[in-house]
């Protein structure tokens, strides 16, 4: 294990390259790097049910510091995606895996995004999300996530980017995760 | 008493109150980072949302910056957390249920961070005495050092008064410092910690407090 800082920043690609074959060795079928400024962020809100909402679906209630501006604070992020038969479990799985390995390397910012409304996956038995309740936490603390269309970003677009070229928007799932 | 002589009186408080090491830095070498506060939300921290610093409460990063521009110096200290005890097998769950576990390392941890505010605090206090502003900032969050036996942050729950406000206060990260960087940028080693990480893997915790001065 490293002392920080980082690793030197002409081995990002190499790491990036890493980052790509964990997702696939933990179940995605494609991964590629993308740089952060080809994003396209779409401003479009999504629809979501009063009684579905979650601290992170269907927008992500930070009001603070807009997520979409942070994130834009990115220099690289890796795109996977998955067959939706997998389903969108899987995703956040994949997500937390890639980026608790690019934490213990160094990259201590690294941040995830994935797929559809947590609340839905995690917490579907529970009548509110316990995040939304001023003085509570999250009930599935360092798992539960935004969605990449949460926050705007259009997947399809995101899809092109990061030549995931079999993307399919009723069979396929993405993830993604901020590396630097 | 010239302000040499005072910011070396300030810095025994922090050594006296069991400091591994003190830095006087410009303000200009804070570093802060919209990212660092994310990281507090996505995913979400275990501690998230508990207190009335934590996000997505406290500080946003521009009101930080704006905090950290009425000051010209800051005072930075580290306090070093034995290894056996920062990746203790058992620290992650009882974070994530709330509850002590029963080989009592997380309220043993819990001593370090509560170390930290308390430090934080009396430089606070000597500088005020000194005649000097300051601004205090800790490690993790304060309801789960200060108020841990507590339901909840009182301020938060109940919008009433905050039960220790002499020990409340945001930590380092929660107003979007990069800790990380600073600590390195100070010489001291710093390791990224987590469940995953053996004793064996890692030298020692370090945990840092700055307290912002005028």
């Amino acid at each position: 294990m490293k002392v920080f800082p980082t690793i030197p920043d002409k081995d990002i690609r190499i790491f990036l390259k890493e980052l790509c074959q964990l997702s696939i060795d933990d179940g995605a079928e494609n991964a590629n790097d993308i740089e952060v400024s080809n994003i396209k962020f779409t401003g479009v809100d999504l629809d979501c049910p009063d009684n579905e909402q979650s601290f992170y679906y269907p927008k992500v209630l930070y009001k603070k510091d807009p997520i979409q501006d942070v994130l834009t604070e990115f220099q690289n992020a890796i795109v996977f995606s998955i067959n939706n038969e997998h389903g969108l479990k899987k995703v956040y799985e994949i997500t937390a895996k890639v980026e608790s390995h690019c934490f213990y390397k160094n990259y201590h910012l690294a941040v995830g995004l994935a797929a559809g409304n947590c609340r839905n996956i995690f917490c579907s038995t529970r009548n509110s999300c316990q995040a939304m309740t001023i003085g509570k936490g999250c009930a599935f603390p360092m798992i539960a996530r935004p969605s990449i269309e949460a926050c705007n970003i259009d997947l399809e677009l995101l899809a092109k980017e990061s030549q995931i070229l079999d993307f399919n928007k009723d069979k396929t799932l993405l993830g993604m995760v901020f590396v630097n | 008493m010239k302000a040499i002589e005072i910011f070396e009186d300030i810095k025994q408080v922090a050594f006296k109150g069991g400091a591994k090491d003190v830095k006087m830095i410009s303000t200009k070498d804070i570093v802060v980072d919209k990212r660092v506060r994310l990281k507090c939300m996505v995913p979400p921290c275990s501690q998230s949302g508990l207190c009335r610093h934590c996000p997505p409460h406290g500080y946003s990063v521009d009101q930080t910056r704006q905090i950290i521009e009425k000051y010209n110096s800051a005072i930075l200290f580290s306090v070093e957390v034995e290894n056996k005890i920062i990746t203790g097998s058992k620290i992650g769950q009882a974070h994530r249920s709330h509850k002590l576990d029963d080989k009592g390392e997380l309220a043993v941890l819990g001593g370090y961070f509560l170390l930290v505010f308390q430090i934080s605090a009396l430089i606070k206090k000597k500088a005020k005495q000194e005649g000097l502003k300051a601004h205090s900032f800790a490690a993790s969050n304060c309801k789960e050092v200060v108020c841990y036996f507590y339901d909840d942050c009182r301020v938060l729950a109940q919008k009433k008064k905050c039960r220790h406000p002499d020990l409340s206060m945001p930590s380092m990260e929660s107003a979007g410092m990069d800790v990380f960087k600073m600590a390195a940028n100070a010489g001291w080693p710093i390791y990224p910690i987590g469940e995953k990480s053996c004793y064996s893997d890692v030298p020692n915790g370090l945990l840092c407090g700055l307290v912002l001065l005028s």
